[in-house]
């Protein structure tokens, strides 16, 4: 086998060392930003919008993708917070009842009537902004419960649940991903659905799983960030999709499917996460970021379709 | 009485027996009423020309396509195989070129693909059990493979290896159909895959090869089959091997009426140098004249595919030296080569030439659009005007050439994307088995187009992996074989028998 | 002949629904029946309908821009910036050179690579909205008075505004393009089948270049239209826009996998939407059912492309 054992290594962990790279050179300019308040900031800048960066991840490894993320997680926030009226728990469990009914309705879509899961995703998620702006009437509407905003708000030891929330995930998801039945399925349908079908793995399940996966993610997104703000808005989420499968792909997680890991994923969104707190340290422009996030992207595809087509002629 | 019961016991043991099978297609008859039998624990080879019907009956007997007529008996019970899932649930396997792997996954994952072992907790998957049960069997084979390894980075020999043990554990069968199974592989590989043909014998499991390689058959084979015409027209015994026996076989009685006219070789048109293509093509060397015809023949892997490819800048390579009329070029895209005057015509019209929601008339033009008449504006009437001229010279049945192409036949869509190529006056086409697919009429009819152009002075290297077609057409057929050029025969009658006998050489 | 005239009534039927739903329309509700209502649903469609005609030649390509959204805020907020600080006619190049060179960068990094169009154009869409915020530090920028520039959305030829003749002319130019030119045809042959383009010889990088530099070229220049009708822009003014545009398309019939479509039926596409939306504000439905509105309607339409194409495959 013609691979350099060294080159390969540092081509799997390209993220983790950019990632070490930039933590060394900001610790030299400020030792304030491996402090824990700030790592704590970091994680909790993406800990929310991270947990639907697991179930994207699968959906990617499938060769699918969803747009309506954003908007699903604002309707269930809005759910959660229209809903409180009828008791806390019931505007919680709403919520998270919509994300996974709405991952059913994109699985269902996307598998029963064969069409492309941006089409589709591209379509719900128009509608479900339709119907977040119905519910508040184009405005802002405000939490009335006093203990709902306790639940994304507090801390144990000393750490915000949302973020214990999140890590949790990124290890359950990656286990399940990695040792079980259903995760190696992902991977089997994703490197090749018609040999899977062939071996008979029940393709339809698995994708539709998938989306309902990233759906209830986006639902529970949606319940932490509506008790973090105590707020509801049709102007929630919107950059959402664009934040999530940039993550995914930063992470490594090729488009063209059958590869990838929620660890990985993880690592992308924790560049981000890096990255933002860095330019807030360095006091660079706010939209410099988006920039540089949308350059970073356009580079990683680069490098990734540069190394697919060389590996073509080996 | 002695006789009836070896009747009676050969009988029992035949794990598979065909009888009568009839497979027409559109124009071709592709089995003749064809009688096959297979022994349990038996390698059985079949033999043939392209087109015998080899692939054909092994299509059908892996579900892949549905026989017209004729009966199937498996371990002496009747069935109809009439799907890929219900073939595998007989027990049939096909160990297909295209590999039914999936690669981004390790090996043992692959051959316990929708058998992974469980654990005690419900969804998980023992690891270390996965591991040491395909250990086990990679080891009874004798294959050093890692279980752990993700199948993409095996080599093409391994990728092989791992399927035929995922045919036999994942899907428990006792037929093994492999389809050149050696074409990509080392002499090493091919001895390993032999024993492990033998292993699969030992555990009673039958393989169908089918090979071009008449010494690896004869070597590894307990019986031969030759198959020409669609029917099968000779089954030799392992003591009774003989090559020359079984190439008069495959070739029967055709009759080579090539009167063929020598042609002066006046004008050097094209030269390929030192063209070197990773592994597939090592230190390629030809001239081509005015209005010569060169014919490429070999076997499935000898490399002549990406030869031409490269030729045309659809393949890189290590190194090419191409000189047009004396004068060195540069091809590094089909751009280049189009901008010289090279055309292509691909194998597969479906996928890379035809324009399948367009017209006829939009399937004419393009070339001739964008390379002659390189306006800015389209000149609908002078369109118009070329696509009809071409309907008619090449006799193209349609009703009009605001057809949707889709609705041709293959053999009037073949000469619809020839008037494509034609209609840039080529000096030099490049045609990858121009007549696949087509019926014997229209056959024909491309076969005198190409003879009369190549007589006002266009030159052609034809690719084709039928042997009569090439030996009837070309001047000059060069034989290639595991990326060399094994034969060359010049202006002479070329008969299929010598091509076979040089590209069989191993 | 039976084939083309069957498609021409295939190709009709938006026409066809559009119509019959005028006529509803005005036989229903009073206020519809205006002549000013007409003109109303003309000039609100007039500045997205020039970005949905620009981008329907990426989409016959074979393609999608999804920064359009954000190269229109920038545009728009260049257009206002530059009238301030300088002149008119930097309030209108400045504006189009950038959304050109954005158009070039999105063609070629998609072409050159091999790269999904989704991609990139998303990637392309972080970047411009970061710059365009950037760039006015996050501020919606208000235009001083200036006649000249105000007079684009001010003239009323026949009681008609320029910017919806400029939308009448684009699309029969871009209409022309497409059907009458070689450029239009590489891009139908690209979008139907890209590898036998390829080994065909088309200039594959510039064809598919040009249909985004031309997308991106129709979006400053409906990002101009609006600000000198708003003279203010804001740096967000072009968020979502690319959704809207992409519904307009599919409405129209055309599919997002390339090869099939044309300006036409962008424009019928654009007024249905129109016409519908205006039905839905004249009876006072929420905003917000707008939205769902268009949500189905997407759905539909791309349900409806599928069934097409798979009975068209059984042939």
């Amino acid at each position: 086998m013609r691979s350099n054992k060294v080159l390969d290594f540092f081509n799997e962990q390209k993220i983790l060392i950019v990632i070490i790279l930039i933590v060394a050179v900001l610790t030299i300019k400020t030792t304030y930003f491996i402090s824990f308040a700030n790592i704590i900031n970091i994680l909790m800048l993406i800990s929310i919008e991270g947990i639907i960066v697991i179930g994207m991840t699968y959906l990617i490894i499938l060769k699918e993708l969803d747009l309506s993320v954003g908007s699903t997680m604002a309707l269930s926030g809005v759910l959660a917070i229209y809903l409180q009226k009828y008791g806390m728990f019931v505007g919680i469990i709403s919520g998270l009842l919509l994300g996974m009914a709405v991952g059913f309705l994109n699985g269902f879509l996307v598998t029963k009537l064969k069409l492309t899961s941006i089409a589709v995703t591209l379509g719900t998620m128009v509608m479900l902004n339709g119907f977040v702006f119905a519910l508040t009437n184009s405005a802002t509407i405000k939490g009335t419960n006093k203990s709902f905003p306790l639940i994304a708000n507090t801390t144990v030891l000393k750490i915000p649940i949302p973020i214990i929330v999140f890590i949790v995930f990124v290890i359950i998801f990656e286990i399940i991903l990695k040792r079980t039945y259903f995760g190696k399925n992902v991977y089997a349908v994703g490197g090749n659905i018609i040999a899977s079908k062939f071996f008979g793995i029940k393709v339809e399940m698995v994708r539709i799983a998938a989306f309902v996966l990233t759906g209830f993610m986006a639902g529970i997104a949606g319940v932490l960030l509506a008790s973090k703000l105590n707020i509801a808005s049709g102007r929630l989420g919107l950059n959402t999709p664009i934040l999530v499968i940039t993550a995914v792909l930063l992470g490594g997680v090729s488009l063209s499917g059958g590869e990838g890991s929620v660890s990985k994923a993880f690592q992308g969104m924790l560049l981000i996460g890096i990255l933002n707190n860095a330019m807030v340290i360095l006091q660079t422009n706010d939209f410099i970021q988006d920039m540089i996030r949308g350059s970073i992207l356009i580079l990683i595809l680069i490098i990734d379709a540069v190394s697919i087509n060389r590996a073509k002629y080996i | 009485m002695e006789e009836k019961e070896l009747n009676n016991n050969q009988y029992d043991n035949k794990l598979l027996k065909v009888e009568k099978i009839v497979k027409i297609f559109p124009g071709t008859v592709a089995l003749d009423e064809i009688d096959f039998d297979l022994n349990k624990g038996e390698v059985h080879a079949i033999v043939g020309e392209n087109g015998a019907g080899k692939s054909t009956l092994m299509k059908i007997l892996s579900g892949a396509y549905t026989k017209n007529s004729g009966s199937i008996y498996i371990d002496g019970i009747e069935v109809e195989i009439n799907n890929v899932l219900n073939s595998s649930n007989l027990g049939i396997s096909m160990i297909y070129q295209e590999l039914e792997n999936i690669p981004k996954i390790t090996v043992s994952e692959n051959i316990f693909v929708g058998k992974l072992p469980g654990t005690r907790f419900m969804g998980f998957v023992n690891f270390r059990k996965l591991y040491s049960e395909t250990k086990k069997l990679l080891d009874e084979f004798d294959l050093n493979i890692e279980p752990n390894m993700k199948v993409n980075r095996l080599t093409i020999a391994q990728q092989q290896f791992v399927e035929i043990i995922k045919a036999i554990n994942a899907r428990n069968s006792k037929i093994i159909i492999m389809d050149e199974p050696t074409s990509s592989l080392t002499k090493d590989e091919t001895e390993k895959l032999f024993s492990i043909i033998r292993g699969l014998k030992t555990k009673g499991i039958s393989v169908i090869y089918i090979s071009h390689r008449l010494d690896e058959v004869t070597g590894i084979s307990d019986r031969i089959s030759v198959f020409r015409d669609g029917k099968n027209v000779g089954t030799l015994y392992k003591e009774n091997f003989d090559a020359q026996k079984i190439i008069s076989l495959m070739i029967g009685h055709t009759l080579e009426e090539t009167n063929k006219a020598k042609i002066l070789r006046k004008k050097l048109v094209f030269e390929v140098k030192n063209l070197n293509i990773k592994n597939r093509i090592e230190n390629f060397n030809i001239k081509l004249y005015e209005g010569e015809i060169l014919g490429i023949a070999g076997l499935m892997g000898s490399g002549k595919d990406e030869l031409v490819k490269s030729l045309f800048g659809l393949w890189p390579a290590a190194s090419k030296e191409l000189f047009f009329n004396e004068r060195k070029i540069t091809v590094r895209t089909p751009r280049d080569a189009v901008n010289l005057g090279i055309v292509y015509l691909p194998e597969e019209r479906k996928i890379q030439s035809l324009f399948l929601t367009l017209s006829v008339k939009y399937n004419i033009s393009p070339i001739w659009l964008f390379n002659i008449c390189r306006k800015f504006f389209i000149n609908d009437l002078k369109e118009n005007e070329l696509s009809k001229q071409f309907i008619k010279k090449l006799s193209v049945k349609t009703p009009s050439i605001y057809q949707q192409i889709v609705s041709l036949s293959g053999g009037n869509q073949q000469k619809v994307i020839f008037s494509r190529l034609i209609a840039v006056n080529p000096k030099l086409m490049i045609l990858n088995d121009p007549t696949r697919g087509v019926d014997v009429g229209s056959k024909e009819e491309i076969h005198n187009l190409i003879r009369k152009m190549a007589l006002e002075g266009t030159s052609f290297i034809i690719l084709s992996s039928e042997i009569p077609e090439i030996s009837k057409i070309a001047d000059r057929v060069i034989v290639l074989s595991k990326g060399e050029i094994c034969g060359e025969f010049i202006d002479e009658k070329v008969t299929t028998k010598d091509i076979l006998i040089c590209a069989t050489r191993v | 002949m039976k084939n083309k005239s069957i498609s021409f009534l295939k190709n009709q039927t938006n026409l066809i629904i559009l119509i019959f739903l005028v006529i509803i329309l005005t036989l229903a509700i009073p206020s519809f029946r205006q002549v000013s209502n007409f003109l109303n649903i003309l000039k609100a469609i007039s500045v997205i309908s020039i970005v949905s005609c620009g981008m329907t030649l990426v989409v016959i390509g074979g393609g999608l821009d999804l920064s359009v959204g954000s190269t229109f805020s920038l545009a728009a907020v260049m257009s206002i910036v530059m009238l301030n600080r300088h002149n008119v006619v930097l309030a209108i190049i400045v504006p189009i050179i950038a959304a050109i060179i954005i158009g070039i960068l999105n063609g070629i990094i998609t072409s050159y690579f091999n790269l999904s169009s989704i991609i990139v154009t998303l990637g392309m869409l972080s970047v411009v909205s970061g710059f365009a915020l950037f760039y006015v530090n996050g501020g919606t920028q208000v235009g001083n008075p200036n006649k000249i520039f105000e007079a684009i959305a001010k003239i009323n030829l026949f009681k008609i505004p320029l910017y919806c003749y400029i939308f009448i002319i684009i699309a029969i130019v871009y209409e022309v393009l497409l059907k009458k030119t070689s450029f239009g045809r590489g891009l139908v042959l690209i979008g139907t089948n890209p590898e036998a383009a390829k080994i065909i010889g088309i200039n594959i990088t510039l064809i598919r270049t040009l249909s985004f530099v031309i997308c991106s070229f129709s979006v400053s220049i409906a990002a101009v239209m609006l600000s000198s009708r708003l003279m203010t822009a804001a740096p967000t003014a072009g968020v979502g826009y690319e959704f809207d545009v992409i519904t307009a398309i599919v409405i129209g019939g055309i599919s997002l996998g390339g090869g099939k479509g044309n300006i036409y039926n962008t424009v019928i596409g654009a007024i249905l939407l129109g016409v519908i939306i205006n039905a839905l504000t004249l009876t006072n439905v929420p905003f917000a059912f707008q939205a769902i509105t268009k949500g189905l309607l997407i759905i539909l339409a791309i349900t409806l492309d599928v069934r097409a194409r798979s009975s068209f495959e059984k042939q």
